[in-house]
């Protein structure tokens, strides 16, 4: 059967599902060729975990409720400003040293996602999540887009031909086939650029898979700086994800990261979640600790 | 089915080149651990919780092991008995082992279940030449099925084996010997075991084969019973000893091999600073044992 001969409406539908399988196989190959062993990262950087995650308006947003939670920015309303006791010396990353000199008057919290200066502090965090193949390099881009070129080929090729024969057999209702051709072409370039490669895609859920238990332990996170589990926590599953009362002030000062911490939770609690049977109570060395505790470890 | 083959290639005794110096992986510890491994040399997953654990924590796994080298521990098995392992369970931990590339894996010279009856509890067998050759027979199955033999683990106990005909020490070590298995020596065990039932833990590392020793577990306890009769529990909520550094030191300044010591820690968490902290000392325990030896040889 040669596809070409079939008429208007059957041809339309044959088009729709070549555009279907060249999105699929897009999304497909993709995945297959972004996929690789897990990158050794400094997981005790919270910027780069949040970088990762959320590109610079989560690791700006990390590192400006981490200043506020060791008290080196101070929050009133919406705004921040920088606290008496805080000086540009006292930190070590870019990240907040830049946050220090730019909330040295008190600003809208939310001026952080417009200042190029502080975005371009995330660039070496952008770099070196793109070295580890997180994030699409150019070699990553530029293989994204032969691929994204081959399928608009094929998809567009078959309607060139199409569109010529239906002219050559003087047939002019070729408008349906011309739009159906031009939203897969969009649909298959909009699929073909995430943010994340299908290894950071990976990395993220097997970092708040690893980090699940600091997310059940929000309520009673220490503040003031003195463990960097809120930060942790903050990176790991965003600011939204501090539910202490003790950082109340992120609702205020980054509604939107609460809304969507909040629309996460109650997606994660339909969803369910692991049991807390995996956690500590039989992640015991004690093998029999659900059972029989009383008996001692022994192990 | 046996999954051996597929497991002989990964599990990598690694190049071990200097002591090393790790903690027990439970997810209360997880931020804390994974913040400070400039300071953290290993992390020990019990294999248990992944072996009927969905995909993406196995994943989840494999990526933790990506961080920091990971040594996987048993805690089901039962190798000490005359009843073999069951093939499924050596089967989970192959298939653990082939997935997550650990350097190596171990397992508890001990009994946890008989006539189809879990007992819940790591308990120690009687010291007969029974369960000598049935711990002999389940090491050679499970070296054969997950591809390397497991480093074996003494356990604590609250009551002396009823039916053994020797000690501690020599039943360890007739299994040790005549293994290709080296030893997990729990240093909480043998102190709780040592004060439990009155001997002296120096004598017994001078039965044993301490150049076999390959890892090193540490833990504390609690005491219980009333007075007159109070016996050290090897529970695993409570800070490493002094006591426990001390045989730590001895050990170190008898065991000429590199060695992996592990804090094992399962509840009441303190602050990860404070296992931090622990962890400094049990590596300071080796140096004074290390520099002890050194001296000795020097003399000699």
């Amino acid at each position: 059967m040669n596809p070409f001969d079939l008429p208007g409406p059957e041809f339309l539908f044959f088009f729709i599902g070549l555009s279907v399988l060249a999105i699929v196989a897009l999304v497909v190959t993709r995945k297959i060729a972004e996929r690789s062993a897990a990158p050794k990262l400094d997981l005790s950087d919270p910027y780069l975990i949040a970088y990762l995650r959320g590109a610079e308006p989560e690791t700006l947003r990390v590192a400006a409720v981490s200043l506020l939670d060791r008290g080196l920015l101070v929050a009133t309303g919406t705004q921040l400003q920088a606290s008496e006791k805080a000086s540009v010396d006292a930190v070590r990353r870019p990240i907040e040293k830049e946050l220090l000199r730019k909330f040295k008057r008190a600003d809208e919290a939310s001026a952080i996602f417009n200042d190029s200066r502080l975005r371009a502090t995330c660039k070496p965090y952008e770099q070196t999540l793109k070295t580890a193949g997180l994030l699409p390099s150019e070699a990553i881009v530029g293989a994204r887009w032969t691929r994204l070129l081959i399928a608009c080929g094929v998809l567009g090729g078959v309607a060139i031909v199409k569109i010529l024969i239906a002219l050559e057999r003087g047939r002019t209702n070729v408008w349906f086939l011309v739009i159906l051709t031009i939203v897969a072409i969009v649909v298959a370039a909009l699929i073909s650029f995430p943010r994340l490669t299908e290894s950071g895609k990976t990395m993220i859920a097997d970092l708040q898979n690893l980090y699940a238990g600091l997310k059940d332990r929000a309520l009673f996170l220490q503040s003031g700086g003195a463990t960097i589990e809120p930060m942790m926590l903050a990176a790991v599953f965003g600011v939204g994800a501090l539910t202490g009362a003790h950082f109340g002030y992120t609702s205020v000062l980054f509604p939107r990261a609460k809304e969507a911490a909040a629309a996460n939770s109650t997606c994660g609690s339909s969803c369910g979640s692991s049991s807390s049977c995996s956690s500590s109570s039989c992640g015991s060395s004690c093998g029999g600790g659900c059972g029989g505790g009383c008996g001692g470890c022994g192990g | 089915m046996a999954v051996g083959a597929e497991a002989v290639a990964v599990v990598v005794e690694g190049e071990m080149n200097v002591d090393r110096f790790g903690l027990g992986w439970r997810p209360r510890l997880a931020a804390g651990i994974l913040a400070n491994l400039d300071r953290i040399d290993i992390v020990e997953v019990i294999a248990d919780d992944y072996f009927r654990a969905p995909r993406h924590e196995r994943r989840a796994l494999q990526t933790l092991a990506a961080q920091t080298p990971v040594t996987l521990h048993g805690v089901s098995l039962g190798l000490a008995s005359a009843v073999p392992v069951q093939t499924r369970r050596l089967d989970d931990m192959a298939r653990l082992c082939a997935a997550v590339a650990p350097e190596s894996w171990s397992e508890h010279l001990a009994f946890v279940r008989g006539g189809g009856i879990e007992i819940g509890h790591l308990a120690a067998p009687p010291r007969t030449e029974a369960t000598i050759e049935g711990a002999l027979a389940n090491l050679a199955r499970a070296k054969e099925i997950v591809g390397v033999a497991p480093h074996v683990e003494n356990v604590a106990t609250l009551i002396d084996p009823p039916g053994s005909d020797r000690d501690e020490a020599a039943w360890l070590s007739a299994i040790i010997r005549n293994s290709e298995s080296k030893l997990l020596l729990d240093l909480h065990n043998l102190h709780a075991n040592a004060i439990n039932f009155n001997f002296n833990p120096c004598v017994f590392l001078a039965k044993i084969p301490v150049e076999r020793i390959a890892t090193i577990h540490l833990a504390g306890g609690k005491w219980i019973g009333r007075n007159g009769a109070q016996r050290l529990l090897d529970d695993h909520l409570h800070d490493v000893p002094d006591p426990v550094y001390e045989l730590l030191e001895e050990v170190a300044a008898r065991a000429p091999q590199t060695l992996t010591v592990i804090i094992e820690r399962d509840g009441k968490f303190p602050a990860i600073e404070s296992l931090l902290a622990q962890l400094d000392r049990a590596r300071q325990a080796v140096s004074r044992g290390r520099a002890r030896a050194l001296k000795q040889q020097v003399a000699a």
